[in-house]
């Protein structure tokens, strides 16, 4: 009889995973919850930007840089260059697209429908031009080392440097949204969009530009993550709904929530399998339908749950607004 | 002021308005009765081509061939009818009740997974005790069908009493998570789902009481029984939301605070219209294996809640049978733009891409779907024809009392 219990090594290999998981959902969670808590539009192609991302990334990786400049140097050019395309593809939607049906009554609704549609439209848009099968896009090699090895442990340096720089951009998104002009009227109109028109602000640019945020963010997102996943058409189907469960549970609108709600969901994702190795699940619950193999697979489920838990007892999440929603 | 003269000269707008309001008040009976026709249609079609042929008129089989490759065949029509029903379904909570579900999956894939469980777990030679595989096996179809109805209706009731207290996108939202947990139960308990390979080679799909085979080897028999039960239901649809009932959805839909004041309480409606429209979304799962004899695991997926609200958008969530012209656009483009067009132009095999465009534009300029734009169209021009009409009219009178005499039809 299998006893079970899990090594140290291995926990800490799961809380680390977790916080690599984390820092890719609270660079998503705080593009879409930007963009909802300032337009109250939920961005159904949040999934299919990040998607874009990844392909721009390698866009720019093969169309001959390597030669140049060498591996790294192409990898750093196009981790830099991607937000940029993003946050102009995110403009031009915006401008052209999602602008128009802001008039109409049933606005909300509709920026739904169209970010959806969009969401059916790019994958297949996007295999018509790259393929179907997945794009490789390596990790170039002077963030292949390891950073510390123990027995089963391997802390790798790439993934490190997606903590790392997911935290300087959520410390750049802190000064630009508490400590700049821009930053002040995305929150008041955020907190109260009529207000802001009414000063005499032009809130269609600032909306367009917040959207475009969001949008980068999303693509940077994606490229980040692509040389541990592959970089294929469908991988924003999963990383949308999960990023739909980090921003309810963190708080719709807000700038704290989406952090903490990456940080925890991020380490929920990652724990649930522990659960089915520990003495008590193998020892008592094996066979049974919540046994070790039904933990192995249950993050998916346990996130949903959770989401539907947090709708249900306290719809604003953790940090979000009173009474926004009922 | 429009006495019987102006009210049938003015009132009449051109032929088209009329063609479409005779269709727009029988268009259920025409459609059924179409439908009811159609596979012997299809029949002397074909018949005609084979006439054609050994008559040696190849010119006219030729092009009467490839005519009918452009005509949805049998197994087409029925995947048609059964999301028709699936989009006339949902859009009693989407059109009626102005409730946006994305997670209607949920409900037509648990219909589905009744039947198809029940013939996997029932069939001869299983554990299951054996007074239940016999009734089972004498009359399965009835069995599994009544089952999924009920399971629907409970599973329904369950999510509804969750979900309905929330509004708007949040109930969106909500939708979505709770039926993604459908979803990822299927595909974890896969010793019982089948996981991601779904439950396959269902046997005995036989309507006991009829000895009717039905399913993929006969199709004209399958068609014919899934029509009569759509139709059917389609009619207590057409029932219920003609009724009171449906009248107090639609006052939810525009005004709920409205509604309340007027004494409904509002959640226990939407509780039920939400159970209404889940429980033949089930039944339009369970029908969808019946056909496919197999249940595969994208029934419950959020793809299929999406294909739904496409479907009904397309065609307008505002028309009773706008799901049904979404259901036939939804599917026979992509029957035409994989198997026909992409004969020509190789990028039509990426049939979403245009799916997801087309969906887009409808969104931001036909918002009404096709069906209920042409019946905006329609109700605008009367109007407009009317309007101007009456402007002439009042003109007429004010000029004959001014002048003391008659103007056009108009007496001092």
């Amino acid at each position: 009889m299998p006893e079970g219990g899990i090594l140290l090594e291995e926990f800490i290999q799961h809380l680390f995973l977790g916080l690599v998981q984390g820092a890719i959902y609270v660079l998503l969670a705080l593009g879409l919850s930007i963009i909802f808590g300032l337009m109250g539009i939920i961005n159904f192609g949040h999934g299919v930007f990040y998607m874009l991302g990844a392909y721009v990334g390698y866009t720019v990786i093969n169309i001959g840089l390597i030669p140049v400049v060498g591996v790294n140097a192409a990898f750093v050019i196009a981790l830099a260059s991607v937000p940029l395309v993003m946050f102009g593809i995110g403009l031009a939607f915006e401008k052209y697209v999602m602008s128009r049906i802001y008039e109409t009554p049933n606005a909300r609704f509709s920026g739904v429908l169209i970010t959806f549609g969009l969401s059916i439209f790019l994958p297949d848009f996007i295999r018509m031009l790259y393929g179907r099968p997945g794009k490789p896009l390596n990790i170039p090699p002077m963030l292949q080392v390891s950073l510390l090895e123990i027995g089963t442990l391997n802390i790798s340096s790439y993934r490190t440097f997606i903590i790392a720089v997911a935290a300087v951009l959520v410390v750049l998104l802190w000064f630009l949204l508490f400590k700049t002009n821009l930053g002040m009227v995305i929150r008041a109109g955020t907190s109260n969009n009529t207000m802001v028109q009414v000063l005499g602000i032009n809130v269609s640019r600032v909306w367009t530009q917040t959207f475009g945020l969001g949008i980068a963010l999303a693509g940077f997102s994606g490229v980040m993550i692509s040389p541990l996943f592959a970089v294929e058409p469908t991988m924003g189907d999963s990383i949308l709904i999960q990023t739909f469960i980090v921003v309810v549970v963190g708080g719709m609108g807000s700038f704290v929530g989406p952090v903490i709600g990456g940080l925890i969901i991020g380490q929920l994702w990652a724990l649930t399998p522990l659960v089915g190795r520990t003495e008590f699940v193998v020892q008592h619950l094996t066979g049974t339908l919540i046994g070790p193999s039904f933990w192995e697979k249950a993050s998916d489920i346990l996130l949903f749950v959770v989401m539907a838990l947090i709708l249900l007892l306290r719809p604003r999440g953790l940090f979000g607004q009173e009474g926004a929603f009922d | 002021m429009a006495n019987e003269t102006s009210h049938s000269r003015f009132a009449r707008g051109n032929f088209w308005t009329w063609l479409f309001e005779f269709f727009d008040h029988y268009g259920i009976l025409i459609l059924g009765a179409f439908l009811l026709v159609y596979p012997f249609l299809l029949q002397w079609l074909n018949a005609l081509i084979f006439l054609a042929e050994d008559h040696d008129m190849m010119n006219l089989a030729y092009f009467l061939s490839r005519l009918r490759a452009f005509i949805p065949s049998t197994p087409l029509m029925i995947q048609i009818i059964i999301y028709a029903f699936f989009g006339i379904a949902f859009n009693v909570i989407m059109g009626y009740t102005g409730m946006l579900s994305l997670g209607h999956a949920a409900f037509f894939g648990v219909g589905g997974y009744t039947v198809g469980l029940m013939h996997h777990w029932f069939r001869p030679g299983s554990q299951v005790p054996s007074w239940i595989t016999n009734a089972f096996t004498a009359y399965p179809l009835e069995i599994s069908l009544i089952s999924s109805v009920v399971v629907s209706a409970l599973v329904a009731w369950t999510v509804g009493i969750l979900a309905s207290q929330k509004r708007g996108v949040y109930f969106a939202m909500l939708t979505l998570a709770l039926s993604q947990v459908f979803y990822y139960a299927a595909q974890t308990f896969d010793d019982i789902t089948g996981g991601t390979d779904g439950r396959g080679g269902l046997q005995n799909m036989r309507l006991g009481t009829l000895d009717l085979r039905v399913g993929i080897m006969d199709a004209e028999v399958t068609y014919y029984f899934i029509f009569i039960i759509v139709a059917i239901s389609t009619a207590i649809i057409w029932q219920i939301l003609r009724s009171p009932f449906g009248h107090v959805l639609q006052a939810i839909r525009e005004n709920e605070r409205r509604a309340r004041n007027c004494g409904y309480d509002t959640n226990k409606v939407r509780l039920l219209a939400f159970t209404v429209s889940g429980v033949f979304s089930g039944l339009a799962g369970a029908l969808a294996i019946i056909y496919g004899e197999s249940v595969p695991i994208e029934n419950i997926h959020f793809v299929t809640s999406g294909q739904v609200v496409i479907i009904s958008l397309f065609g307008g969530t505002g028309v009773f049978l706008g799901p049904a012209a979404g259901s036939f656009i939804y599917w026979y483009l992509r029957q035409l733009m994989s198997t026909e067009f992409v004969k020509y132009l190789a990028i039509f095999q990426y049939w979403e891409m245009w799916v997801g465009g087309i969906f887009i534009l409808i969104v931001l300029f036909l918002p009404q779907g096709i069906l209920g734009t042409i019946r905006s169209w329609t109700v605008d021009y009367r109007t407009k024809r009317l309007l101007r009409a009456l402007g002439q009219r009042q003109g007429e009178e004010v000029a004959s009392q001014a002048l003391g005499r008659e103007v056009g039809d108009a007496r001092p």
